[in-house]
C-alpha cells in the first residue's frame, strides 16, 4: 500500500519535474541556443518542431509589458515622462503594431519571392530575436534605478545592444525560415519595408474613408430625422 | 447647542472674509510652467506699482514714440521719438534734452532715436535707424561726435539703420543693425567696424533641404533667401556679458554671448527660456506661435527678464535659464500692457515703456516676487544655506513652485542630508544634483549591505550545493537498492 502511494507520489514529482524541464527548455536553453548558434537554431525550430509558438506569444505580451512598465518603472534621473499622461494601450501598441505590421508584410512579400516561411515562423523568428532585446531591456531599466548620470551611459548601451542583436538575429532567422541567401534577404527585408508602408498608407486611406461614409450616415439619419419626424 | 447654532453664521461668515485676508491677491493670468510643461496657477510675483503719464512729468512735452530705456547708476534714461527724457530713480523729470548743438553750433532736433545705451562714466549714445548713425553725448550733454556709417567690407551696397545698442566697459560698442544678417556689429571704440559678433546660423530642414536639390534655377530664383534670424534687442549683464533678442527663430530666441560669440545660455535641466511653451498654432484674432522677445534686461545676480511683444509679457528667468515668474499679459488694465517696447530693472522694480498707453508702468515686487529674488540673490553667491530660508519662504506662498524644491534640496544636499535632499531635488525636478545625492546614499547603502549580502549569497550557494549533493547520494543509494 505504502508502495504504491509512494510510486504515485514519484511519478506525479516526475511529471512535474517533466513539465519545469519542458518550461525551463522552452523558455531558457533553446533561446540561449538559439543565440548561441542562430542558423543551425532556427533550422531546427522549423524543420524539427523545437521551441515553442506559446514562448513566442509570451515574449510578444511581456514585450508590449515592458514599454509600460519602463514608462512608470524608469529611474528617476532618465525618467521624463509625465505620469499623469500614461496610456498604456499606446504604449502597448507602439510594439504590438509593428510587429504584426512587419508579419504581414513580410508574408506577403515572400510568399510571391518563394520564401519558404510561414507566417507561424516569422512570428517565431522576431520573437526569439527579441528575447535577448527583452532581457537586456530589463536589465537596463533595474540599472537605470541604481545608477548615477555619469554612469547612466552603461544602461543606454546595454539597450543600444540590444536593438541591433534584435534586428541582425531577425535577420539572420528570416533568411534561414525563407531558405534565402544573402543577397535575397537584404532585398526581401527591403521590399517588406516598402510593403509596410503601402498597408500603412491604405489602412489610413481606409479609417479616413469609414470616418466619411460614418459621418455621411449620421447627417443623412439626422436630415432626415428632422424633415419627417 | 443653542449658541453654537447662533455662532454657526458667524463662522460661516468668517470663512468667507477668510480667503480675501491673504496678503496677495491672486492677480488674473498668474501661472508658470511645470517640469511637465503644463501651465499651473501661480502668485504673482510683481504688482503693478504706478503708471507715469505726460503729466507726472512736469516739463516733457509728449510720451508719445517711446523707444527705449536704460537705467544707469542714478538716472533712467528714457528715449522716444524727438525727446530724451532723463529721470532720477524716483521717476522724477530731471532734464529733458530735444535739441542738440552739432560742430559748427547749429541747432539740430533730436529726432529718429530708436536706442540708447549708457557707459559707466555718464556718456551716452543715441542710435537712429533713419538717419543711420550713432549720436555720442559726453555727461554734460553736449555732443562728441556723430559716429556714421562703418566701412564694413562686402557690405558697401546694406543699408545701415542701427536700432539697438550697447556699449561695454572697454567702449566698445555693440549695435543691432536691421537687416545686417551677419550678425551684431561691434564697432571699435573709435566707431571703426572691427567685426561681426554672434552670428545667428540659418537653420533648415531636411525636406527644404532635399527640394532644393531639386529645384530649378528659376525655382530657386522665386524661393525666399535664406538667411540668418535678425537680432532684435541686447543689454550687457553684469559680468560683461552680452543678452541678445533673437526674431522669429525656431528655439533659441534668447542668446547670452560670451566674448567670443558663442551662446552660453545652455540649461541643463528643463527647456531653453523660449517665452511661452504652450500657445495656440493657429487662430483668428489671437496672438499665435511662439513668443517673440523683443527686449531683455539683467540684474546684477542673473536674473534675467525678456519681453514678449506676441503676447505682452514679461519672463523672467534666473541664471541657468529655469523660469521663475511670468506677469502681465495683453490687455487695458493696469498690470497687463497695449504695445510695450523695453523693458528694464530699476533696483527691484521693473520698468516697462508703453507706447501705445504713452505711459511708463513701474512693476513692484510681492512679498513672494521679493522672496525669489532674495532666494536667487543667495544662491548667486553659493550662500545655500540662506538661499534654502527664502524658498521656504516662496513655499509659503506658492507649493507648485519647483525651482524652490530644487534650491531646498540643494542646500540640504550641502548639509549633508542626503536622503531629505534626494525627495527635495526629486520634487524640484534637479536631476543634476539629484544625482549627487543618490550617489552619496547609493555608496552609503551599498557599505552596509554589500558585505551581508554577498556572504549571505556564498551561504546560500553552499547550502544548495549540500543538499543536491545528500539528494544524489540518496537517490543513488535508492537506485541502488532496486
Amino acid at each position: 500500500m505504502s508502495e504504491v502511494h509512494t510510486n504515485n507520489k514519484t511519478r506525479a514529482d516526475s511529471a512535474l519535474m517533466n513539465l519545469l524541464g519542458r518550461f525551463k527548455n522552452d523558455f531558457w536553453s533553446f533561446p540561449l541556443y538559439i543565440l548561441g548558434r542562430p542558423f543551425k537554431g532556427f533550422d531546427e525550430m522549423k524543420y524539427e518542431g523545437r521551441g515553442s509558438l506559446g514562448f513566442a506569444i509570451v515574449i510578444f505580451f511581456l514585450s508590449a509589458l515592458m514599454n509600460i512598465v519602463e514608462f512608470v518603472y524608469c529611474g528617476f534621473l532618465v525618467n521624463y515622462n509625465n505620469p499623469y499622461q500614461i496610456n498604456s494601450l499606446f504604449l502597448a501598441l507602439v510594439t504590438i503594431f509593428p510587429v504584426l505590421l512587419f508579419m504581414v508584410a513580410n508574408w506577403s512579400v515572400t510568399t510571391l519571392l518563394e520564401g519558404k516561411g510561414r507566417m507561424k515562423d516569422i512570428f517565431m523568428v522576431m520573437m526569439y530575436a527579441m528575447f535577448p532585446f527583452l532581457l537586456l531591456r530589463l536589465i537596463s531599466l533595474v540599472l537605470t534605478n541604481v545608477l548615477t548620470l555619469d554612469e547612466m551611459m552603461i544602461s543606454s548601451t546595454l539597450t543600444g545592444i540590444g536593438s541591433v542583436l534584435f534586428f541582425v538575429y531577425t535577420f539572420i532567422g528570416l533568411v534561414v525560415v525563407h531558405e534565402y541567401g544573402l543577397g535575397a534577404g537584404v532585398g526581401s527585408i527591403l521590399l517588406t519595408l516598402i510593403a509596410m508602408m503601402i498597408i500603412v498608407f491604405i489602412l489610413m486611406l481606409f479609417f479616413t474613408l469609414v470616418a466619411d461614409l460614418v459621418d455621411f450616415v449620421t447627417v443623412f439619419g439626422r436630415e432626415l430625422m428632422l424633415k419627417y419626424f | 447647542m443653542k449658541h453654537l447654532r447662533r455662532l454657526l453664521p458667524l463662522f460661516l461668515v468668517f470663512l468667507l472674509i477668510m480667503p480675501a485676508s491673504a496678503d496677495v491677491a491672486l492677480a488674473p493670468g498668474s501661472y508658470l510652467y511645470s517640469p511637465y510643461q503644463d501651465a499651473v496657477a501661480s502668485v504673482p510675483a510683481y504688482e503693478h506699482h504706478r503708471s507715469i503719464y505726460l503729466k507726472d512729468l512736469r516739463g516733457a512735452e509728449s510720451l508719445a514714440n517711446l523707444k527705449d530705456a536704460w537705467v544707469a547708476d542714478d538716472r533712467i534714461f528714457v528715449l522716444r521719438d524727438g525727446e530724451l527724457l532723463i529721470l532720477d530713480l524716483n521717476f522724477n523729470l530731471v532734464r529733458s534734452i530735444r535739441t542738440y548743438l552739432d560742430k559748427e553750433g547749429k541747432e539740430h532736433r533730436l529726432s529718429g532715436g530708436n536706442g540708447i545705451a549708457v557707459c559707466k562714466d555718464g556718456d551716452y549714445y543715441i542710435a537712429r535707424s533713419i538717419q543711420g548713425d550713432i549720436l555720442h553725448f559726453s555727461s554734460d550733454h553736449k555732443l562728441v561726435r556723430v559716429i556714421g556709417r562703418p566701412r564694413i567690407p562686402g557690405f558697401e551696397n546694406v543699408a545701415y539703420k542701427p536700432i539697438k545698442l550697447a556699449v561695454d566697459e572697454a567702449k566698445r560698442i555693440y549695435v543691432v543693425a536691421q537687416g545686417m544678417y551677419e550678425g551684431i556689429v561691434e564697432l571699435s571704440p573709435d566707431g571703426e567696424f572691427s567685426r561681426f559678433y554672434g552670428v545667428n546660423r540659418v537653420k533648415f530642414s531636411f525636406a527644404q533641404f532635399f527640394w532644393r536639390i531639386f529645384a530649378t534655377r528659376e525655382q530657386l530664383q522665386r524661393q525666399q533667401l535664406w538667411l540668418p534670424t535678425d537680432f532684435t534687442n541686447l543689454c550687457i549683464d553684469s559680468r560683461g556679458f552680452i543678452f541678445a533678442t533673437i526674431q522669429d527663430s525656431q528655439g533659441e530666441i534668447i542668446k547670452r554671448l560670451n566674448a567670443k560669440g558663442e551662446n552660453i545660455l545652455r540649461p541643463i535641466e528643463g527647456n531653453y527660456p523660449e517665452g511661452d511653451v504652450l500657445f495656440n498654432p493657429s487662430g483668428v484674432g489671437i496672438p499665435t506661435g511662439p513668443s517673440a522677445f523683443i527686449a531683455v534686461d539683467s540684474n546684477p545676480y542673473g536674473v534675467f527678464i525678456a519681453l514678449d511683444q506676441k503676447r505682452n509679457r514679461i519672463f523672467a528667468y534666473n541664471e541657468d535659464g529655469r523660469p521663475l515668474y511670468i506677469i502681465g499679459g495683453p490687455g487695458q488694465h493696469e498690470g497687463l500692457f497695449r504695445n510695450p517696447v523695453d523693458l528694464d530693472f530699476v533696483g527691484e522694480y521693473i520698468m516697462v515703456l508703453d507706447a501705445l498707453s504713452q505711459s511708463i508702468d513701474i512693476y513692484a515686487p510681492t512679498a513672494y516676487g521679493q522672496a525669489i529674488h532674495n532666494a536667487v540673490r543667495q544662491q548667486y553667491v553659493f550662500n545655500y544655506e540662506e538661499a534654502a530660508k527664502h524658498w521656504r519662504r516662496t513655499l509659503d506662498f506658492n507649493h507648485n513652485f519647483t525651482l524652490a524644491y530644487s534650491g531646498i534640496g540643494r542646500s540640504l544636499l550641502r548639509a549633508g542630508q542626503y536622503d531629505q535632499a534626494m525627495e527635495y531635488l526629486r520634487m524640484g525636478s534637479d536631476r543634476e544634483y539629484y544625482s549627487k545625492a543618490f550617489e552619496k546614499v547609493r555608496d552609503r547603502e551599498l557599505k552596509i549591505w554589500l558585505m551581508p549580502v554577498l556572504l549571505g549569497l556564498i551561504v546560500l550557494s553552499a547550502l544548495v550545493k549540500i543538499f543536491k549533493w545528500q539528494r544524489k547520494k540518496r537517490s543513488g543509494k535508492g537506485e541502488a537498492h532496486t
